[in-house]
Parts: C-alpha cells; sequence; structure tokens
C-alpha cells in the first residue's frame, strides 16, 4: 500500500493549534494553491480541505494551549486523526460530486482499512516533524514580534 | 444571550468555501493553465531531484525493510530460473508461430515506433497511480494524445498535458482513460477503462463474447487513438455488468503502473 504523508495538512493543523484560523487562512489557501497546481487537480479542492480542517482544527486551540502534556497530546491526535479523516471524507465528496456533476455516475465512498493505517502513518509522521515544527513556529513569532510596530507602542 | 454564529470568521470561512465550489464546478477549462505551466517550469529542476532522490530513498528503505525476505526470495528464483530454462527451449519454437500469428493479426510493428524515451520525474501523489509526469515534452516534438509504452510494447497511458520540458501522462488506471481493446484467445471486443485509480476493466463487452480468466488483452487500435496489438494487461476475474447487459472484466495491467521509471511516448 503507497501511503504518502500529506505534510501540507499536518502543517496547517499544527500552525492552526498555535496561532489560531484566522492567521492560518492565508496559509492553508496559498498552500492548497500550491498543491492543486502540482497534484494537477482543479483550483480550489486542497484550498477547500485546508481551510475546512484549520476551521474545525481551530476549536481545538484553546484546549490545546491551556492543557497539560498528556491533554495537549490528546488533543493534538484528535486533530491530526481528525484532519485526515475530514481531508479524505472531502476527497472523495468533491470528486464523486464531479464525477456525479459531469458524467452522472452516481456518488461512492469507500473508507476502508486504508484510513486507519492513513491515521497511525500521519500521527507518527507528525510526532517526528513536530519538534521542528516548534522551532520554526518560535523563529518566526520572535521575527513576527521584532519587525511588528505595535509591539514597541508604550 | 446567546452566541453569534454569523461571526467574521464563520463569514469568512463561508466565502472560501463557495469562492472554492464555484472555481471547482464552474471553472472554465485551463482557466488557471497559464499559472501551472508557469509553476511547473519554475519547479522543474528541484521536481527531478527530489523525485529522485526520494524513490532511491524509498527502494534503500523497502530493500532494508525486506532483507529477511531475500533468502526466500533467492530460493525462489532458483527453481524459478530452472523453469524459464527449459521454458525458453519452448518459447524458441513458438517464436517462429509468433511472427506468423502477428502477421496473421496486423499487429502493429513495435520496431517501426518513433519512440521518445523519458523519465518519470513525478507521479499523483495520491499514490493511485493515476497519473505520471516525464522528463520530455514539447521541446522534442510530444504531442497531447500520444500513446506512451514501456520496452516490450505494453501500453501504459497516453500524453495528457504538454509542457515545454515536461508531460502529463494519464494511465490506464485513470477514470478518464479508455482504450479501445479485444481478448487475443476468443476476440471479444470491448473498451478498456480505468475505475478511479483502483485498478482497469475491461468493459462493454457483448454477452455473446467468451471472456476466461488469463486470457490476453491487446489494444484493438479501432477509433485510431492507439496503434493495435500492444498489449494491455490479462483478465483476472469475469463478470457482469451492474445493468447486466454487458461482460466486464477486471484486468491485471500488463506494467505495475505504481513504479514506472522509463517510458516510451510513441510520436508517431
Amino acid at each position: 500500500m503507497h501511503l504518502v504523508p500529506n505534510l501540507i495538512l499536518l502543517f496547517v493543523v499544527f500552525w492552526t493549534l498555535k496561532a489560531g484560523f484566522e492567521k492560518t487562512l492565508k496559509i492553508a489557501i496559498f498552500s492548497g494553491i500550491i498543491l492543486d497546481i502540482f497534484y494537477f487537480w482543479p483550483i480550489g479542492i486542497n484550498v477547500l480541505i485546508l481551510v475546512t480542517v484549520s476551521f474545525f482544527a481551530r476549536f481545538l486551540g484553546r484546549r490545546f494551549l491551556v492543557g497539560d502534556f498528556f491533554f495537549r497530546s490528546l488533543w493534538l491526535m484528535v486533530a491530526v486523526s481528525g484532519a485526515v479523516i475530514l481531508n479524505e471524507f472531502l476527497t472523495q465528496l468533491i470528486f464523486s460530486g464531479l464525477a456525479f456533476f459531469q458524467k452522472g455516475i452516481p456518488f461512492q465512498f469507500s473508507f476502508g482499512w486504508r484510513i486507519v493505517l492513513e491515521i497511525i502513518f500521519h500521527l507518527l509522521t507528525f510526532a517526528i516533524i513536530y519538534w521542528p515544527l516548534q522551532k520554526i513556529e518560535a523563529l518566526i513569532s520572535l521575527y513576527g514580534r521584532r519587525i511588528d510596530p505595535k509591539y514597541y507602542v508604550k | 444571550m446567546g452566541r453569534k454564529f454569523f461571526t467574521k470568521r464563520t463569514i469568512k470561512f463561508l466565502a472560501v468555501v463557495v469562492v472554492c465550489f464555484g472555481l471547482i464546478f464552474f471553472n472554465p477549462g485551463g482557466f488557471f493553465s497559464p499559472l501551472r505551466a508557469l509553476v511547473l517550469k519554475l519547479a522543474y529542476p528541484f521536481q527531478k531531484t527530489f523525485y529522485l532522490v526520494g524513490q532511491s530513498t524509498e527502494r534503500y528503505l523497502s530493500l532494508a525493510g525486506s532483507f529477511w525476505e531475500v533468502k526466500k526470495e533467492n530460493d525462489r528464483l532458483i527453481k524459478e530460473n530452472y523453469f524459464l530454462q527449459s521454458e525458453n527451449s519452448n518459447l524458441k519454437e513458438q517464436k517462429k508461430e509468433n511472427e506468423l500469428l502477428r502477421n496473421q493479426l496486423k499487429l502493429a510493428p513495435r520496431e517501426k515506433f518513433n519512440l521518445e524515451a523519458g523519465f518519470v520525474i513525478g507521479q499523483d501523489p495520491q499514490g493511485l497511480g493515476n497519473w505520471i509526469m516525464i522528463d520530455k515534452g514539447k521541446n522534442v516534438g510530444i504531442q497531447t494524445g500520444m500513446s506512451v509504452i514501456i520496452s516490450q510494447g505494453i501500453l501504459v497511458g497516453r500524453v495528457e498535458e504538454v509542457f515545454a520540458d515536461s508531460a502529463r501522462i494519464i494511465l490506464l488506471s485513470h477514470a478518464e482513460s479508455a482504450v479501445n481493446a479485444f481478448d487475443l484467445e476468443t476476440g471479444a471486443k470491448g473498451v478498456l477503462k480505468g475505475e478511479y485509480g483502483l485498478g482497469v476493466i475491461l468493459d462493454l463487452v457483448s454477452q455473446k463474447e467468451v471472456l476466461n480468466v488469463g486470457d490476453t488483452v491487446l489494444s484493438s487500435g479501432l477509433g485510431g487513438n492507439f496503434p493495435k496489438g500492444l498489449l494491455l494487461g490479462k483478465i483476472q476475474e469475469v463478470r457482469v455488468s451492474a445493468d447486466k447487459l454487458f461482460q466486464q472484466a477486471v484486468v491485471n495491467p500488463g506494467a505495475k503502473l505504481q513504479s514506472l521509471e522509463v517510458v516510451f511516448v510513441i510520436k508517431n
């Protein structure tokens, strides 16, 4: 079975939990367009998926930020699993929709063991990239503070 | 007082959703093609490098992961080698017979194809084996619609989009792929279709025709989109279509569509 980690999806989940929906929106739109270009999919599919994932992941954001280590890990796992399921669901929904509207092929959904493997695979990948992502986030937020004029307003 | 549902955040989200749905379902064909071509042109050198590095890494990891199976595989290969040696002698006899049959069937003479070799530099990231990218494009005369084979004359797909130095090929397993085909053993005619990356089926075969498991399926050349006589695969399973009007056969493609490395575009 060919499993490929969707790093952008994980990045969007991480960023939403850390910075919220509003700050992730532009990143999600831009990343989605780039993904659609490289996937050769109609422009908008990945944008829709990433923005939707970000919108729903934000509900866990506050819990994630104030939780202890156990709960932070738990919310991360819930967010990543939810994102993978949502990604799979929306991808199938959109492609089934396109097939239905363009060719009249009835809607088809298939959630087999693959989705469970996808979740496990993405959780493992997320565990590996979490630390580098945190470093990047710290660096960017530090940089943001330095250049933000409001930061210096007394 | 209840919470306001239509917050600024929700309105932004809904606006993005509406725009995306509009783009996905009502996008005029080719509207974003110039942008896609530009990005692919810029990314081309990196894409080639990253893809080749990725493939090497995957091969290395799979080798490391399957080291314990090597001995078992070796034993199997020794047995297979004995079998192949005996089969080889039989095949020499059959070669002459095959040449005769090819002439009778008027199959395309493979050696007369004007082939352009291309390295695979990208593939469907979803892993469904729907399409591949090769490192040859308009600059060497590749055009949309050209057939793509691998070395032994096995059809793998057709050119869907062409860029300056690259081309995208939709494989037989792609939902939009349709090849007129026939069963070499029984002569049954049908259309080989992709099933959304899940495999390929020989569809629209009349109930009067005969299909057998293990039969070879070749391109029939009808419609002129593909040359006649290219190997498509072998029949794995025979079934009746949902409307019970036609027969269908699940076809095992002649090539491993998910692990192609070099392909040949038929330019004539």
